[in-house]
């Protein structure tokens, strides 16, 4: 009896360790096996786009839109290496829900919205505005090392800089951020140069 | 100086004799402690890891992600073997203290790995990933109230930032609004959690606490209809509620066998309370009430609100009794003060109107102060407290 209750003792407090460890074999499989797709993004909120050491933002997608309305899920149609990858909505039931030409698709809830303009040349489908959020993403913040938040900050304002995300999109459509960029460099690198 | 000031006011009024309280100070002297020499070196180690945290938070982005995370796993690691050591030896102190910094240590290490990663979720996902991994540990090793407390305190924390989603499944399952379910389920949970806790003897002490809790998350929810209107149009949640509210009964009229008073008072409590909910909701329904705002209902719902008010006065009034009855003065009073804050709040809202409420202010505080005179006369009444039963 002793020795099942030292067992059992034992095994609770492996459980921290091995729980974290999992946690980081997690993550670190889900990075590998990953299909990695670019993202533009814009600073949120102009009063305080860094609050504290996080980076606010929104994601602005490189659309290709069939329709208006509700969008369960984005199809991704190409990922070039260094440009933000072109996406098409997805809608939860009927024609429009076809996963047809999809390179993977990405999960999450949102909208495309209707605007009243013309469609530029060479532009198909509605015009309008795609606001999804991936699932696994719901923050939408990004931490941003001290160092160069306050330049950064700055470099948002000016509307110098274009940002963009590396998501990593697992099997399950779940996506995690993989890394950012300015400029298409990462971060210390942009500052170093 | 505290000791003396007691022992002098003892000795006026010929409660010990002058041998007693010399032999008090003389014990006294002999177990006093350096207390200054104390706080110093506490201040120094303080000091000194403060300011290692403070060159580590200075050199934190230059620190490699990996390096920091195992950093994190080797100070779980440790912190376990001490646990480990302090429990198989009955270092009661050493071994709750390391099982608090370890949970802390859990917590820290899910924060690192998300900000390393850059993993994305909501604040719930990481808190019950932590309750999952620590409250084994929790359970296994550790006896004191502090850590009961901190367990219930994480426990309640963890489910009210998780009840939007929860609110949604449930939505979804049961159709309607389950704002009952809950509200009152988290302190079944909590007071299920603290009997099934004290049926081992060496736990009972934190059994109690976590049991207390489960009881002032049940007090506290007997507020919300109070001040939102609620009449589900679907009574699933509601159904929900009552069969948990009746198991969690049921588990209190077995514990009747190990403490009959204890456990039919929080029987008591639990049926008071699905029954306050059940009878406010009714009222509600029945008067057809609209909007979901409380204040201001006098007016317009004159009965309604009576009928509401009246039900919790009832509850509390139950709630004071069962206080009385275990000779719990401070939890009387309490619940007393509840009953005439609500009293005060009826009558001013009662009455409308600048020099009504001028009226209603001077009626509404005599009848506090005559409530207050009562609750005092109970209380004197009610003589040397007893056995404590909840």
């Amino acid at each position: 009896m002793k020795r099942l209750l030292t067992a059992a003792v034992i095994a609770t407090l492996a459980l921290p360790v091995a729980g974290l460890g999992a946690m980081v074999i997690d993550a670190e499989r889900n990075q590998a096996a990953a299909d990695v797709m670019r993202v533009a993004i814009r600073g949120y909120d102009p009063r305080d786009i860094l609050r504290g050491h996080y980076l606010n933002y929104r994601f602005d997608w490189n659309v290709e839109a069939t329709f208006v309305g509700r969008v369960s899920r984005l199809c991704v149609l190409s990922v070039p290496a260094d440009a933000p990858a072109r996406v098409r909505p997805l809608a939860e039931h009927g024609a429009e829900a076809s996963t047809e030409g999809c390179a993977f698709v990405v999960n999450g809830t949102g909208t495309f919205l209707a605007e009243g303009r013309r469609l530029e040349p060479g532009e198909r489908g509605p015009a309008g505005r795609l606001e999804f959020w991936p699932s696994g993403v719901s923050s939408g913040r990004l931490y941003v090392p001290e160092r160069h938040a306050e330049r950064l900050e700055s470099l948002l304002r000016e509307g110098k800089v274009q940002l963009t995300i590396d998501l990593a999109v697992a099997g399950d459509g779940r996506v995690r951020v993989k890394a950012w960029h300015i400029d298409g460099k990462t971060v210390d690198a942009y500052f170093a140069k | 100086m505290f000791a003396n000031r007691y022992l002098t006011r003892w000795q006026a009024a010929g409660l010990i004799d002058d041998q007693a309280a010399q032999r008090i100070t003389s014990w006294e002297l002999s177990q006093a402690r350096p207390v200054w020499l104390w706080a110093l070196a506490g201040l120094g180690a303080f000091a000194v890891g403060m300011g290692v945290v403070a060159v580590v938070a200075a050199n934190w982005e230059l620190i490699p992600g990996w390096l920091k995370i195992a950093v994190n796993l080797s100070l779980n690691a440790a912190t376990a073997v001490g646990v480990f050591v302090a429990w198989q030896r009955g270092w009661e102190k050493t071994r709750e203290i390391l099982a608090l910094l370890l949970s802390g240590l859990v917590l820290s290490g899910i924060a690192l790995i998300s900000q390393v990663y850059q993993i994305d979720g909501e604040v719930w996902q990481a808190l019950l990933t932590w309750m999952a991994i620590c409250t084994p540990f929790v359970a296994m090793v550790t006896r004191s109230r502090v850590l009961g407390l901190a367990w219930a305190v994480a426990a309640t924390v963890t489910y009210v930032t998780a009840i939007e989603p929860l609110d949604r499944v449930l939505s979804r399952l049961l159709g309607g609004e389950p704002v009952f379910l809950l509200a009152w389920v988290l302190g079944l949970a909590l007071l299920a959690v603290g009997i099934v806790r004290g049926w081992l003897p060496s736990c009972r002490g934190q059994a109690n606490v976590i049991v207390a809790c489960g009881v002032l998350a049940l007090l506290f929810t007997v507020f919300i209809p109070q001040v939102v209107v609620l009449r589900p149009e679907r009574q699933a949640g509601t159904v929900v509620a009552v069969v948990a509210s009746l198991l969690v009964a049921a588990l209190l009229w077995w514990e009747r066998r190990r403490d009959p008073p204890g456990a039919t008072a929080l029987m008591v409590i639990v049926l008071a309370g699905l029954g306050a909910w059940l009878a406010t909701m009714a009222i509600w329904t029945m008067s057809g009430a609209r909007g979901n705002r409380f204040f201001g209902y006098a007016s317009t719902e004159p009965l309604a609100y009576l009928g509401a008010a009246l039900v919790f006065i009832a509850f509390w009034g139950v709630v004071s009794w069962l206080a009385l009855r275990a000779g719990r003065r401070v939890l009387f009073a309490a619940a007393f003060a509840v009953i005439v804050i609500r009293v005060f709040i009826m009558y001013w809202e009662a009455l409308g109107g600048l020099l009504n409420t001028g009226l209603g202010l001077i009626g509404g505080g005599l009848l506090c102060l005559g409530l207050a005179a009562l609750g005092w006369h109970i209380a004197r009444r009610a003589g040397a407290p007893a056995e404590a039963a909840i």
